[in-house]
């Protein structure tokens, strides 16, 4: 009856609209805002899952508190801070070039565009076992593959100088076609007059670039670029694959921490503050990146 | 004249049942399990030889008993958590719990595992031939006993044993293994021709390798102890220092990559002729004599461990496994439960065990000669095992803390980053902290380990 004769405003238009609402709403209550919450109230808590004995007393801003002061806490936090710097610019620089030439008519172009979206397909466990074969200082193939070029093999995991290096290459490997792709999307959708006018005034390949392909690219670049900030701030599954955070604490990422504390000590107050923190900390950078970087075209 | 016939025929029975003995009285498995035909039991195993033999014999089980029997075969870091998640939500899946002797205090306080008493003192699930005795007394204790009270039947029995190759020991000119921790370094050296072959090969990878078996092994060995009587931790100390000094001058006698070794590439090495020596779980001996995994089956030597020269004495690495029962299963799963492990840890299985490459924890298997020729490491392993230390690792809650601990800062020590001295008094701190917590210090906690 409200179908056919309410207006919008129609009361039982309206309760309808809410019950068909309601299940949506309940799942995603559900999934994703208690245990948000959950973890709010945990993270005021001591709670270590594997002693009940000693309950679960309400400690305040205490597993904050003791999380700022713990130095083993800021050291994760700057590893992880190192592997978004050697991550980012590399993905973005490269996802960026690669589209510039993938969006020209160059031979082979559709299979190129398949093998670089692979490694995206790839679940990161089997992306690990992977590259933690491929890096095997006596067997892998990359130390085969240096050695007939005579280089010596590399200690590419148990390195303390180079094991960081050797799993941002692989998140490199991984992310850089999603980049690619986006970008590629985006410089097909730019009108071609604007490119025929500028190559009549007689611009320049990198004025093009500059003034006409980059501007285009920027919004969804910001979005891609909040999009991998998360991600790199939670990239866990292909880091623990390879080297479990090590060797020392040379690739102990902060997720791997909130893992560790988590999982293997069940320090469940102590984890949930600093996954608490680390979402504050995701939500914060996103409006910087927005407010830096994001313009109208 | 009635009650006389009464009596005869009485007499007659009972004569007729001494007679055929067995047939007529006895437990049987197949009577025993009638009750829990059909029944699903799951049982959880680390990914180890030991484990998959028992996952091969388990289908006659299957047949004898009418129980059905599902395997989850999973990385030994893996397990503790889905255990402990588990028992936190009392879901009761994993019927069989492989408890590392490392976690008894823990599941036990958790009230994860059923107490023994309940299916020992029930005389239809109890095989008389169980005989708890012919178990090892410290595998029995340290990996099944918390309390006073048995928590499940010890599996693999775990000892470090040192591996090496003969011939490669024979061409650096050595005809037997390294005596003294001295002699291993120096040996380790001479052995040592990078790229092509290298001395050693240790699990130090960050995590209960490096803490268990090398970490607390040397230090150990060198006359140290983790606490003391009052459970203050004892890292900071000459014999620490001298320990952890001496395991990160080893690294440059193991392969590339050796700092995130663990178990798998440590046997590998050896077995594919990489490294001259090993110091590994007498568990992982099967694959070094199988001719599909291992190019030296010939020239495998096998020893007890090196001694410290200062005390003379071979400490070496003590640990284990045993199976439980999950408290939080149903009663017919519990029951059928311990009628698998009872079954798989039984004086008949072990040998079939042994061949399908086990290590029981039984006794008997050690003395039979038969099995002594496919496992020529039996009696190193019997000559070990009263040597090892049974508080190498305590047994409490917040052990695996205390790993934490020790592996990130003896492996950040290990490749470098700071120096022994550095890693030890980190540990100590932090380990007092983890103490401090629990309430050791106050009488909260028990000292128990």
């Amino acid at each position: 009856m409200g179908f056919r004769s309410g207006s919008p405003s129609h009361p039982s238009r309206v309760n309808v609209g809410i019950l068909l609402l309601l299940p949506t709403v309940l799942i995603l209550l559900f999934i994703g805002i208690f245990p948000l919450l959950f973890a709010v109230y945990t993270s005021f808590h001591t709670y270590y899952l594997n002693r009940p004995e000693l309950g679960q007393p309400f400690v305040g801003f205490n597993n904050y508190l003791t999380t700022f002061a713990n130095p083993f806490f800021w050291k994760t936090l700057g590893v992880t801070g190192k592997f978004m710097l050697l991550t980012l610019p590399a993905e973005f620089l490269l996802g960026i070039l690669v589209a510039v030439i993938m969006s020209k008519n160059i031979l082979g172009g559709q299979v190129i565009r398949v093998l670089l979206i692979t490694p995206l397909t790839v679940t990161p466990v089997v992306i690990g076992l992977i590259w933690r074969l491929m890096y095997n200082p006596q067997f892998g193939v990359i130390n085969f593959f240096l050695g007939s070029f005579g280089i010596l093999p590399i200690d590419w995991l148990g390195g303390a100088q180079v094991s960081l290096y050797s799993v941002a290459i692989v998140d490199i490997w991984q992310w850089m076609p999603f980049i690619m792709l986006i970008c590629l999307a985006n410089i097909l959708a730019i009108p071609t007059e604007y490119f025929e006018a500028a190559v009549i005034d007689g611009a320049s390949k990198w004025a093009i670039f500059r003034y006409i392909t980059l501007p285009f690219l920027a919004p969804g670049l910001v979005a891609v670029l909040i999009i991998r900030t998360a991600d790199v701030i939670r990239t866990f599954d292909m880091v623990y694959i390879i080297t479990r955070g090590g060797p020392g604490t040379t690739t102990e990422l902060v997720s791997l921490y909130v893992y560790r504390l988590g999982f293997k000590i069940f320090d469940l107050g102590h984890a949930c503050a600093i996954s608490i923190l680390l979402l504050f900390a995701t939500i914060v950078i996103s409006q910087v990146y927005l407010r830096l970087f994001y313009r109208e075209i | 004249m009635r009650h006389k016939k009464v009596l005869i025929v009485l007499v007659g029975v009972l004569l007729i049942g001494i007679a055929t003995g067995s047939s007529l009285f006895a437990w049987t498995l197949q009577d025993a399990a009638k009750p829990y035909s059909g029944v699903t039991i799951k049982a959880t195993g680390w990914a180890r030889p030991d484990v998959w033999a028992l996952q091969k014999m388990s289908p006659k089980f299957e047949k004898l008993t009418g129980i059905k029997v599902e395997w989850e075969i999973m990385p030994w870091i893996e397990s503790r958590p889905k255990e402990l998640l588990d028992f936190a939500s009392k879901a009761g899946e994993y019927t069989i719990v492989t408890t590392d002797l490392i976690w008894l205090g823990e599941f036990v306080g958790m009230g994860g595992l059923v107490p023994f008493d309940k299916f020992l003192g029930n005389s239809n699930l109890v095989d008389p031939n169980l005989d708890l005795d012919d178990f090892f007394a410290k595998n029995l204790e340290g990996y099944s006993t918390w309390g006073g009270k048995l928590y499940g039947l010890p599996g693999s029995a775990y000892v470090h044993l040192l591996y090496y190759n003969k011939e490669m020991l024979r061409q650096a000119g050595y005809t037997r293994p390294p005596d003294t921790w001295s002699q291993f370094k120096k040996m380790a050296a001479k052995l040592t021709n990078s790229p092509k072959q290298y001395g050693i090969a240790l699990q130090v990878r960050r995590d209960e390798h490096m803490t268990c078996d090398w970490a607390l092994n040397l230090h150990w060995a060198f006359g140290g102890q983790l606490l003391d009587e009052k459970f203050y931790p004892q890292m900071l100390t000459p014999e620490g220092i001298e320990a952890l000094t001496y395991l990160t001058s080893l690294r440059q006698y193991g392969p590339l990559g050796v700092a995130a070794f663990g178990h798998d590439e440590t046997v590998m090495a050896l077995a594919q002729s990489t490294v001259g020596m090993i110091e590994e779980w007498s568990s992982f001996c099967p694959p070094l004599l199988d001719p599909e995994q291992s190019l030296i089956v010939d020239d495998l030597g096998i020893s007890i461990v090196p001694k410290s020269i200062k005390s003379g004495k071979r400490i070496p690495v003590f640990g284990g496994w045993s199976w439980g029962v999950n408290a939080y299963a149903s009663e017919k799963e519990q029951d059928a439960t311990y009628l698998f492990i009872q079954w798989a840890f039984s004086k008949e299985m072990a040998p079939a065990w042994v061949k399908l490459g086990g290590t029981p924890s039984r006794k008997f298997v050690y003395e039979i000669e038969e099995l002594k020729k496919i496992a020529p490491y039996f009696d190193i392993l019997v000559k070990s095992l009263p040597l090892a230390n049974p508080i190498h690792r305590p047994r409490f809650a917040e052990y695996p803390a205390i790993s934490d601990v020790i592996a990130i800062n003896a492996s950040d020590a290990f490749i470098g980053k700071i120096t022994p001295e550095e890693a030890l008094r980190r540990m100590n701190v932090e380990i007092y902290g983890i103490m401090s917590e629990a309430g050791y210090y106050t009488g909260k906690k028990e000292l128990v380990q």
